[in-house]
């Protein structure tokens, strides 16, 4: 039934979102000449670095190009569904904007996250990021398991959600105005393959903060690379994660104090 | 007897806040160390609201009237205390609590800007899960009753602040809550705005019996549309009974106003009572209660009265006098 609810909900968000859109002039130019030539860059980088070597710690090209793919993908999805809405989450503490969504017969968390859905806008960054996985798989030389690396991407989508939840949701303990900028710059870490990273490093952000598990995790899946403890690594991250979230949320929103006036 | 829809027990909120010192200096210094301090917002406050009652609850800025508000909508976690609405304790957020509440808070905005208010209406029903006949038929009720039914469709940001809030009331009425909490509804609008959205509210208490709780610093709303007044000053009930009663225990006079046919002299008056208003043809006179009679008959055998009028001391008198002088209420 909250399901149902919940996703009749996300239906009229998003057209709502989208009427929203339309009402402005060029709703479509600016966002994608953006994103399109921050694509660009990212491969042309890459390429360049693969002119000088052939793998970049164990990873050959095209197993690149599907993490870049995926951390593509995972970065559409996410700011068409999710990001946008929780990003104005620390605004609606500090203003005590979140009242109104306070009494509403809702999940809160569910409804603030879905608020701002985007699905036609985000099609053509979703579309590029697929068409680089594809490129990847077709150019391989390896063994493809897209239901294993389907698996895989769908536990590093739960991770990131919770990730992106627990940052917004500090604000419920303390205002941080600069979560959006925190948020972008932890996950720009996972457009390197993980193997690049070194010690404690690489031990943080496959468990601490595990941006490894998010987007290496599935490249490394698609290739059958992932190891079985990395694979229950996995399993547990997702679940952990998802349950810390739920409670840093549910023990912020009954800390939140509205704002006067 | 009638029992209680709202049932509150010896509730309090305390808020922690920062002070930081004056200029750049205090905030780098904020940075490192902050001054912890704490408010009490509300003390022990204890109140029971009878099914279709009524109230004004009112009280000085920062006397803690929004802060019980949020708490009884659950907005709030209280510190302490005990909070039955509607059968449900607010603190645990219950769809179903929800459904049977609602707020209006006149400096917040639940509607879309953007967008023609019916849009975030056909939200709100599927958010309460109304069906669509019901739905079609509580909304043209009341967009006809708020005389609102050709902006149905203009998008809200267009809309005059008095257009705005009658579709916020609209939005907390859609789906027929048994609470509805109003946070100053009639802020900042025109009298005429003031006026019918009072008369909605009137017609709507009587027809509908939802128990409604108005916070409002405009004293003629309480006074039009409340026979039962609660102040809360300082964090703490001052006052709960009716409007009558406040007026007669706490007004100790009576306003006069005058006209006269000939230029009359400000310290002629003073010997009456004290002028409130002075022209040369007209004034306005307080006279305590005791002796009225006795100084208005004076009055008029003494000066060239052309028309004199009494009346007794309004509820913003009243209420302004006890802020002022921070009389024990």
């Amino acid at each position: 039934m909250k399901l149902m609810k919940n996703l009749k909900l996300m239906s009229s968000t998003a057209k709502l979102e989208m009427m929203d859109r339309l009402s402005e002039p060029f709703p479509f130019t600016f966002v994608l000449i953006g994103v399109l030539l921050r694509f660009a860059v990212v491969i042309i980088f890459f390429k360049a670095v693969y002119l000088q070597v052939d793998t970049l710690g164990g990873w050959e090209i095209n197993q690149t190009y599907i993490l870049l793919g995926t951390y593509f993908f995972i970065e559409a999805i996410s700011w068409a569904s999710y990001v946008r809405g929780l990003n104005h989450l620390p605004r609606y503490i500090e203003f005590g904007d979140l009242d109104i969504f306070m009494t509403k017969p809702i999940n809160v968390k569910a409804f603030i996250s879905y608020r701002k859905i985007d699905v036609i806008f985000s099609i053509p960054q979703i579309a590029t990021a697929i068409g680089i996985i594809i490129y990847g798989i077709l150019n391989s030389q390896q063994p493809i398991n897209i239901l294993f690396y389907l698996f895989v991407l769908l536990c590093g989508i739960i991770i990131h959600f919770s990730i992106t939840s627990i940052i917004y949701a500090i604000s419920f303990y303390k205002i941080i105005r600069q979560s959006t900028y925190l948020h972008t710059e932890l996950h720009e870490l996972g457009q390197y393959p993980i193997s690049i990273y070194k010690g404690a490093m690489k031990w943080i952000l496959s468990i601490v903060v595990p941006i490894a598990v998010i987007y290496s995790f599935p490249a490394k899946a698609m290739y059958n690379d992932l190891a079985l403890w990395e694979f229950l690594l996995v399993i547990f991250i997702t679940i952990a994660f998802y349950l810390f979230s739920r409670v840093f949320w549910n023990s912020g929103i009954k800390r939140y104090e509205s704002a006067k006036g | 007897m009638q029992k209680s829809i709202i049932h509150v027990k010896n509730l309090s909120k305390t808020f922690v806040y920062h002070k930081k010192e004056e200029g750049l200096k205090g905030s780098l210094k904020a940075v490192f160390k902050r001054k912890k301090l704490t408010k009490q917002a509300v003390k022990n406050v204890s109140i029971e609201i009878k099914k279709g009652e009524f109230v004004g609850f009112i009280g000085p800025n920062g006397a803690g009237k929004t802060t019980t508000l949020k708490m009884l909508s659950g907005i709030l976690y209280p510190t302490e205390g005990d909070i039955k609405v509607a059968g449900h304790d607010p603190r645990r957020r219950e769809e179903s609590f929800k459904k049977k509440i609602s707020i209006v808070m006149g400096q917040k905005q639940q509607l879309w800007p953007t967008l023609p208010a019916i849009e975030t209406f056909n939200l709100y029903q599927r958010m309460y899960e109304i069906s669509e006949g019901p739905y079609r038929k509580r909304l043209k009720e009341l967009t006809e009753l708020l005389d609102v039914v050709d902006q149905l469709k203009v998008q809200v940001r267009k809309l005059s602040l008095g257009q705005r809030m009658k579709f916020e009331i609209i939005a907390s009425l859609l789906h027929n809550p048994k609470v509805l909490f109003l946070d100053e509804p009639t802020i900042g609008l025109d009298v005429v705005s003031q006026k019918k959205i009072r008369e909605f509210l009137r017609k709507y208490n009587r027809v509908n019996k939802t128990t409604i709780i108005l916070t409002s610093h405009y004293m003629d709303d309480v006074q039009d549309l409340c026979k039962r007044l609660i102040i809360i000053n300082e964090g703490k009930l001052g006052y709960d009974g009716s409007i009558d009663k406040i007026i007669n225990d706490y007004s100790n006079d009576k306003n006069i106003k005058i006209s006269f046919y000939k230029k009359v002299d400000r310290n002629r008056l003073r010997v009456f009572g004290k002028v409130t208003k002075h022209s040369m043809y007209e004034a306005e006179l307080s006279i305590p209660q005791e002796d009225s009679l006795d100084k208005i008959s004076r009055l008029m055998a003494q000066l060239p009265v052309k028309d004199l009028n009494i009346k007794d001391v309004s509820l913003e008198e009243v209420i302004s006098d006890i802020f002022e002088k921070n009389k024990s209420i």
